[in-house]
């Protein structure tokens, strides 16, 4: 059955926990690092290979992110492993701006032998490496109170003039969409992380609690701006996929409370989610690193569906998630740092998990964030065999396929 | 409220709840109250001991804090906020302390480590260390082990902490102790972040590792405790 559907069908399958059907073959992606460590131990180069001066650090995007990546620091697709790995085709993303809008121009506004101090294109004022794909040091955002708020509201954040934060063309390259077998998707920030960019994390997070009317109208006019932005978008094409960016959690826990998300996030969530799935919309992901535990509930009362990527080393277990909590979608979870031990340690590691997920549905097997440069080319094929091995053998139908 | 053991308690709520002075609007139920700021300034006028008021009124305050954050009971806003309170109320304190020949209980060097710029985590274990009277020299971010390795000859006495948020800036770490064994083969080392453990920590011949700014916080009293 699987063999006959696109990767679109199949994605929709897998999210909505159809029996018999196999799960998607899929990489969240790699360091560049790992790649170029790669090169000389055996993967051969292509035309399609990352460029030479793609910094130390960047990201080579693997088929479960959306590209075009919507962040502005250098990335880039992979199709070398793509290719060796026999890799199914990835996720496309429709490059709408939720951001600012129009942008503010890019400004240098000093530099030092490795770094720039910038203003950036949603005005946050940030240092960044220039030899290296660091996330940058974010030093201010273009919001410091409730005045400077309302100007960019006024200025680049509202719903006047929603067709231009659609690509050019957009009306022509909707019908291409129309036609498509790949998942199609968008990716914007959620509710916490649009916030952290406004204010820059230490001056927003205090601001749940001393200045809670100033968060909630922020809240208010992302969901509007979404809202007018999913309206256009819907009225030329339909859309399988929405990733929503937090990063709201450190390796012991989230940034702020459950209590602090439920008054500030969950209420616009579930407007942005009511409407999305009003429309087919088969999986709301949400983006975040860290140990999330205490979130899930609340994100998925706010409407959303599935969560990526499961990091390991912050106590995210997918199989103790899957038991929490059996209809989260759920992608990743698979421990980079025990396949870079080796082949023993990769057997246990896949064995402890990949049964018991892929049996149960919903789950997109990958690495648990970008493979680093830790990880040798051997290791990393053995692993790609074995999990793509479980994946013909397992899926949801009485735990084997 | 009348007596100095009343107003060291009150002090040490308003550190623990985040309220620097009497106008600020958070907590709610503590609106109109005297705040951080407002006691300390008291407590010394009444010749309440600037080291009393630390130790009695301050430090217990951030340690709740602190334990919370570790228990899962608080977060970083909380964090943040009694951090405030804190620098606020202590801006009073710091020439009564150096008057009274009050010192520091040591130098705590800290900084992400090289070719990373994530501080959020750095700071906060800054903020701990320092409510709970140790004086921090913060190299923020994007630090190379010559920088630390400069600031550990400025410090001798120090413990050094590192930060990392990558995987791929980790190494970075085993450089960092490397160099500072060679120079000073007694200073203690410690390091924090997402992608390290207690296991790597070992690795690489740190001293200690802090999986959240309070432990980071008792290492760093532990180590006090057996020195003195």
């Amino acid at each position: 059955m699987t063999e006959e559907m696109t990767p679109r069908e199949q994605f929709h399958a897998v999210m909505r926990f159809q029996p018999g059907v196999k799960t998607l073959r899929w990489e969240f992606g790699y360091w560049v690092d790992a790649m170029e460590r790669w090169y000389t131990e055996g993967l051969k180069r292509s035309p399609l290979s990352p460029p030479p001066d793609l910094p130390g650090g960047a990201g080579v995007i693997g088929e479960a992110l959306p590209w075009p990546f919507p962040m502005s620091l250098p990335r880039w697709r992979d199709n070398d492993v793509h290719t060796f790995c026999e890799l199914q085709p990835g996720v496309v993303r429709i490059p709408l701006n939720f951001r600012m809008c129009p942008q503010f121009p890019m400004t240098v506004l000093e530099e030092d032998e490795t770094t720039r101090l910038i203003i950036n294109e949603d005005g946050g004022k940030q240092r960044v490496k220039k030899e290296s794909s660091s996330l940058p040091h974010v030093l201010e955002g273009p919001v410091t109170d409730a005045e400077s708020w309302e100007e960019v509201k006024e200025e680049r954040f509202n719903t006047k003039d929603i067709t231009k934060r659609f690509p050019p063309k957009w009306e022509e390259q909707a019908k291409s969409y129309q036609e498509r077998d790949y998942p199609f998707c968008t990716m914007s920030d959620g509710f916490f992380s649009w916030s952290r960019e406004l204010f820059c994390i230490q001056n927003q997070v205090m601001r749940y609690y001393t200045e809670p009317d100033l968060m909630h109208d922020i809240c208010r006019t992302q969901t509007e701006v979404y809202l007018a932005v999913y309206e256009e978008l819907f009225s030329k094409v339909d859309l399988d996929y929405v990733v929503m960016w937090e990063d709201m959690a450190f390796n012991t826990g989230p940034l702020v409370s459950p209590e602090t998300f439920a008054e500030f996030m969950t209420p616009y969530y579930k407007r942005v989610t009511d409407f999305l799935k009003a429309r087919g919309v088969v999986s709301i992901t949400v983006d975040t690193d860290g140990n999330c535990w205490k979130l899930i509930e609340e994100f998925l009362k706010g409407g959303v569906t599935g969560l990526y990527p499961f990091e390991v080393n912050s106590g995210m277990d997918i199989v103790k998630v899957r038991k929490a909590f059996p209809t989260l979608q759920i992608q990743g979870g698979l421990d980079k740092l025990e396949v870079a031990k080796g082949k023993a340690e990769t057997d246990a590691e896949l064995e402890k998990k990949l049964p018991y997920m892929l049996s149960q549905g919903g789950y997109i097997p990958y690495m648990d964030h970008l493979v680093p440069p830790e990880v040798s080319w051997e290791n990393f094929c053995y692993y790609r065999k074995r999990v793509n091995e479980y994946i013909d053998r397992y899926c949801q139908s009485n735990g084997s396929g | 409220m009348s007596t100095v053991e009343e107003k060291l308690a009150a002090l040490q709520i308003c550190i623990e709840r985040g309220k620097p002075t009497e106008g600020a609007t958070h907590p709610k139920k503590m609106m109109g109250q005297p705040g951080a700021v407002e006691l300390t300034r008291q407590l010394l006028a009444e010749g309440v001991g600037a080291a009393r008021i630390l130790n009695e009124g301050m430090v217990p305050g951030m340690r709740v804090v602190g334990q919370r954050f570790q228990n899962g009971e608080s977060y970083v806003p909380d964090m943040l906020l009694s951090a405030q309170a804190m620098k606020k109320a202590m801006v009073l304190l710091e020439g009564a302390l150096k008057k009274a020949g009050v010192e520091p209980k040591g130098t705590f060097i800290c900084g992400t480590v090289e070719g990373d710029l994530h501080d959020i985590g750095k700071n906060l274990v800054a903020m701990m260390v320092e409510g709970n009277g140790w004086n921090v020299v913060d190299l923020g971010v994007d630090t190379t082990p010559a920088k630390f390795v400069a600031a550990a000859n400025e410090h001798p006495e120090a413990v050094v902490g590192m930060s990392a948020l990558l995987t791929t800036t980790m190494p970075a770490m085993k450089e960092i102790c490397q160099a500072l064994r060679e120079k000073h083969p007694h200073m203690k080392t410690m390091i924090g972040g997402a992608p390290v453990s207690q296991f790597y920590a070992e690795e690489i011949g740190a001293s200690g590792y802090g999986v959240d700014p309070w432990a980071a916080n008792d290492l760093l009293d532990e180590w006090f405790d057996a020195k003195h």
